[in-house]
């Protein structure tokens, strides 16, 4: 249907929409038009992604002066096919509405371990391999070298790209992965590298949060982004945590000694081509003298964390200019690591610190260390080496150096002995962990003129700003207009027996709490058909607790109504196990799957009808406490941000817990038992960070049941759901025909509902 | 020790072949040259204060051994001559007019240092070095004690960093200090209240809870406070955020009238089949047959069935009304 949202002429695919789809698509509209960054809260199952490329595809028709493109940044490869499936959608609907083909080109784009066609290359299955295996065949000076003499093999798809594919556009289309490899295929072109290409004049791009957020990929692929852009980061709900990794490193006693091989490798390198072609050694180092911009050519094999620009506009330091003595200074800054590794105790120290310390006793001043990884791919790229994932180790320490000496502040260095799973054997690590999420994060929030995050559960919405820092124009937290109230969440505080359940420390291995667990699972799965998951707050505290319940034949209990699966660490294990569920569930026999909060289970995997008719939140899954890293972090966000430890460590919690429940709910046709097992989701700063659409229907008389109350509510809010449920159950309610949405009543409704504008 | 290997644990004293693994107490020492020996053979081979290098034949004196810090001898032996080399070389960048200049004279000294190390023209950098002593001595001497600008900016930063810490340690003592203060005298103050008062118990503890709820908002305010102080007030577009500059917009709270759900109505009575339906429906096929015993007393396995059936839909029939 053709909508009018705020003035603005939208195509939306359906015949019928979600009012609050309605109310999304307006708040978006404003924040492009103030461009400015948005935040906006939507639960999962009511059309985010349409709504989202519907407004933006219609804005880059209707404003093309004001907007250029839509970089769509989603977590895994499903999720991106399932982007562009809409957007073929949608595009399909503006040709039968407009009579023309639609000038838009979206395409998804994905490392070269997906898009590779060269089957000598992917037969690899290993990513990094795939990589190397890649640039060892296109990397320029192979190919100039293969200029001259026949027997160096050369990729014949990039080779064919190179020469007729950069002048033709892709054709306007939408393009999965699939089909970028079958179009590559077709013409003998590279897929990777044309998608690489593309992107720069494609309407809409699909890829991975990593494309924006690893400074050392972002430089290679979305540098040549225009401002006029809209960046979508969709399930969004962990990005600090991603922004955070994305700019730690961790080294241990492995990687030294390999990157300490790799510059013995190298040093030999140098010198045979000392004898053999010594011009090409000075050539280099004349261009260093002129600055690192000119010295990096246009296609960077490795490149740097992120460095300020003035930088990179200077000439590198005398003292590590020469290629050996580079050298030489990169191995006195390895056995510095190397000395500093051997601790006995943990050891936590401010990057200021770490620098002081090598200035007294390796004589390395900070300014050559920021230049330590530019001047690392330098030389790699002058003595034209080609296997570059052999020399990952070696990457690994320059990039420990820059970011070490570039940033002061929002850094943190962590030196433990031992691993967190086996205390007693040493194993030191040293980590660079990233305290601050907005360093990452900054360059994207500079650099776009809008960037929207968005996700089924944001809640608290407040936290965000803060953490990211950032100052969103539009930030909103949308409810699901239901029918019938098909979400049932409750709060269970004690068993039976009136114990009170809680998986806090003191408490957790109480037997009373466990069995209580059980006996809670039992009932539940009792009374509720298909299938059922269950999350712990860890793997050790699963384990522990099935144990028990083995023990007390509560196991054997639960398989008279339910079969049991189980995930583990492994990950084949836990697809199996997931196969085997969604199996049982199909079949009508029924399962429960025991799962873990932050596992894989409880991230991207959706319980959709059958395969999830409740969820049980076994305790609160707060990170573990102890950890050095957390802990730093926590002191740096008080400072910094002025957020008090325990408010963060709920906030995450809280966020993890929804983002379990919320893995029941698909779509309005669903409905689905959210069942929060532990006294201290009772507590009024618990139960308010959940997000909106759960809290609106967890009642206070829900908030402090006993197993058996809970089971009582339960059973006939089941037969009612069971009701069959049509389509015109729902229209005019939570579904709206072209004419419903249009009535007066409705509009001023969804303006309400989006943020006021003043 | 699992798959866990320390390369430590191979590292070998040339001499008596011992090793970490085999003695831990084993400390590697290095002279001049940077050949290592273990402790104990620098005792054993030094009972003279000199003697050669059993590698390189150079005439070594004890009092020079030191610990080898670091693991490789030739990262050892030449951060020896870069110490050497940096007590004379200690000029620093603010030093010079120009990067050019600067980075040349960087440049001068890793040549010297790579050289001496590598024995390359060894007597000719000495001299080079002789040369450069006498020629700028005045300066070396001054230059002895100087810091250059970024050791300054990091030690200032070091500084800052613990004054932070004993100040954040502060704060938290003092807010756990003031926050059992504030629990204590609440539940005071309300017993005495409840005990010296004649008034309504009910309404003495209603205001207790309101200045309660006072107290929070108040705190809340206040901390909202210091957020504000230190945002800054603009949006990426260069817009003024919030009204006028006063903090960015207030959190969008809407309550609109929830659509009231009717359920449908169920027919409260059971739909439990008959008798005839029971065995014709295939109900009887997983319940055990009455024995002949049974029978004769008039039981049939319907009675089982019928009553399970009940067992199981009286829960779900249960509604409020």
């Amino acid at each position: 249907m053709l909508l009018d949202v705020d003035g603005m002429k939208v195509y939306f695919p359906y015949d019928f929409i979600y009012p609050e789809q309605y109310s999304y698509m307006l708040d978006l509209k404003r924040a492009l038009d103030a461009k400015g960054h948005c935040l906006l809260e939507m639960p999962s199952g009511t059309g985010k992604t349409i709504s989202l490329l519907s407004l933006t595809i219609s804005y880059l028709i209707a404003f093309p002066q004001n907007l250029g493109k839509l970089i769509y940044c989603s977590r895994t490869i499903p999720e991106i096919e399932k982007v562009i499936e809409e957007l073929r959608k949608l595009k399909s609907y503006i040709e039968k509405e407009t009579g023309e083909p639609a000038n838009i080109t979206g395409l998804a784009l994905a490392s070269r371990k997906h898009l590779c066609i060269n089957p000598e290359v992917n037969k690899a299955r290993d990513g990094k391999v795939i990589d190397s295996g890649c640039h060892a065949l296109t990397a320029s000076y192979v190919r100039s070298r293969a200029q001259r003499d026949d027997n160096i093999p050369q990729c014949d798809w990039f080779e064919k790209f190179d020469l007729h594919g950069k002048e033709f556009p892709l054709p306007a289309g939408c393009y999965n992965l699939d089909d970028l490899r079958e179009f590559g295929s077709k013409k003998g072109w590279c897929p990777y590298f044309m998608a690489r290409h593309a992107v720069l004049n494609a309407n809409v791009v699909v890829y991975s949060y990593h494309y924006l957020l690893d400074p050392k990929i972002a430089e290679i692929v979305s540098k040549e982004m225009k401002k006029e852009s809209c960046v979508v980061f969709d399930e969004a709900h962990n990005i600090d945590n991603i922004c955070v990794d994305s700019m730690s490193i961790n080294i241990n006693r492995k990687i030294l000694d390999k990157a300490k091989t790799c510059v013995t490798n190298l040093s030999e390198h140098i010198q045979r081509i000392k004898e053999s072609d010594s011009n090409r050694l000075q050539e280099e180092y004349n261009k260093l003298v002129t600055g690192l911009r000119q010295a990096a050519s246009s296609q960077d094999v490795i490149s740097n964390p992120v460095l300020p620009k003035d930088i990179l506009e200077e000439s590198v330091p005398g003292n590590i200019r020469t290629a050996d003595f580079f050298i030489s200074f990169i191995r006195r800054l390895i056995d510095f690591m190397k000395m500093r590794l051997t601790v006995t105790h943990a050891v936590q120290e401010s990057p200021a610190g770490i620098l002081k310390d090598l200035k007294n006793r390796a004589f390395i001043d900070r300014k050559p260390l920021r230049f330590c990884s530019e001047r690392l791919a330098s030389i790699i790229r002058s003595l034209e080496l080609t296997d570059v994932g052999e020399l990952s180790p070696l990457v690994a320490v320059a990039n420990f150096a820059t970011l070490i000496s570039t940033y002061l502040h929002g850094f943190s260095v962590i030196i433990e002995p031992f691993e967190d799973k086996a205390p007693n054997i040493p194993n030191p690590i040293m980590y660079l962990r990233c305290l601050d999420s907005s360093i990452a994060i900054k360059p994207v929030f500079s650099k776009f003129q809008t960037v929207v995050i968005t996700s089924g559960t944001l809640s608290p919405l407040d936290m965000y700003p803060k953490i990211l820092d950032f100052h969103p124009v539009v930030q909103s937290s949308f409810t699901m207009t239901l029918a019938r109230p098909c979400i049932l969440p409750m709060i269970v505080t004690k068993g039976n027996d009136q114990v009170s359940i809680s998986s806090k420390f003191e408490s957790r291995d109480d037997p009373a709490v466990v069995r209580n667990y059980g006996k809670l699972l039992v009932e539940m799965a009792r009374s509720v058909p298909d299938g059922m998951v269950c999350f712990f707050t860890s793997y050790l505290y699963l384990e522990n607790v099935v144990a028990t319940w083995y023990d007390h034949a509560i196991i054997t209990d639960l398989q008279r109504h339910k079969l049991v699966f189980i995930e583990t660490q492994d990950d084949a294990e836990t697809s199996l196990a997931l196969i085997n569920y969604m199996k049982a569930c199909d079949r009508g026999r029924g399962a429960v799957l025991l799962a873990v909060a932050r596992g894989k289970v409880s991230e991207g995997v959706d319980f959709d009808h059958h395969y999830g008719r409740c969820v049980i939140m076994m305790g609160i899954p707060f990170m573990y406490t102890q950890s050095r890293i957390l802990k730093a972090r926590l002191e740096y966000l008080r400072d910094q941000f002025n957020i008090r430890e325990s408010d963060f460590l709920t906030f995450d919690a809280m966020r993890h817990a929804a983002q379990c429940v919320g893995r029941v709910m698909r779509g309005k046709t669903d409905y689905g038992i959210m069942l929060f097992a532990d006294k201290r989701f009772s507590r009024a700063d618990k139960r308010t960070k959940l997000p909106r659409w759960i809290q609106e229907y967890l009642l206070d008389s829900k908030c402090n049941l006993s197993t058996e109350e809970a089971v009582q509510i339960t059973r006939p809010w089941l037969r009612q759901m069971a009701q069959p449920f049509t389509r015109d159950d729902q229209l005019g309610v939570s579904l709206l025909t072209l004419e419903q949405l249009n009535s007066r009543e409705n509009i001023e409704k969804a303006q309400r509902r989006a943020q006021q504008t003043l | 020790m699992g798959d866990y290997y320390d390369a430590s644990y191979e590292i070998q004293c040339p001499l008596c072949r011992g090793t970490k693994y085999r003695n831990p107490q084993m400390k590697l020492m290095v002279n001049v040259c940077g050949h290592p020996m273990c402790d104990s053979c620098v005792r054993m081979y030094f009972l003279k204060e000199s003697a050669q290098c059993p590698e390189c034949d150079i005439v070594l004196k004890r009092s020079k051994f030191r610990v080898q810090v670091f693991e490789d001898p030739l990262v050892e032996k030449e951060l020896d001559i870069r110490r050497k080399v940096m007590r004379v070389y200690n000029m620093c960048e603010e030093d010079f007019e120009t990067l050019e200049e600067w980075n040349s004279y960087l440049e001068e000294i890793e040549e010297i240092v790579y050289n001496i190390t590598n024995d390359i023209n060894r007597p000719e950098m000495e001299k080079k070095m002789e040369n450069y002593e006498r020629v700028h001595k005045s300066e070396i001497r001054k230059n002895y004690a100087k810091k250059s600008k970024d050791e300054e900016e990091l030690e200032k930063f070091l500084d800052q960093e613990t004054l932070r810490g004993i100040e954040r340690q502060r704060q938290q003592r003092q807010e756990l200090v003031e926050s059992k203060l504030v629990r204590e005298r609440n539940k005071t103050s309300l017993i005495k209240d409840l005990m010296a008062s004649e008034g309504d118990a009910s309404l003495i503890v209603q205001t207790h809870a309101d200045r309660l709820k006072e107290e929070q908002k108040r705190e809340n305010e206040k901390k909202r406070e210091q957020e504000l102080a230190k945002k800054p007030s603009e949006f990426s577009s260069g817009v003024k955020i919030g009204f006028a500059g006063l903090g960015s917009a207030p959190m969008h709270s809407y309550k609109e009238e929830a659509y009231k759900y009717e359920p449908p109505v169920l027919s409260p009575t059971l739909p439990a089949p008959t008798w005839e339906e029971v065995e014709a429906g295939g109900y009887l096929n997983h319940v055990r047959r009455a024995s002949p015993q049974a029978m004769a007393g008039g039981y049939t396995e319907h009675y089982a069935c019928l009553r399970a059936l009940q067992d199981f839909m009286s829960s779900h029939f249960l509604t409020s009304h």
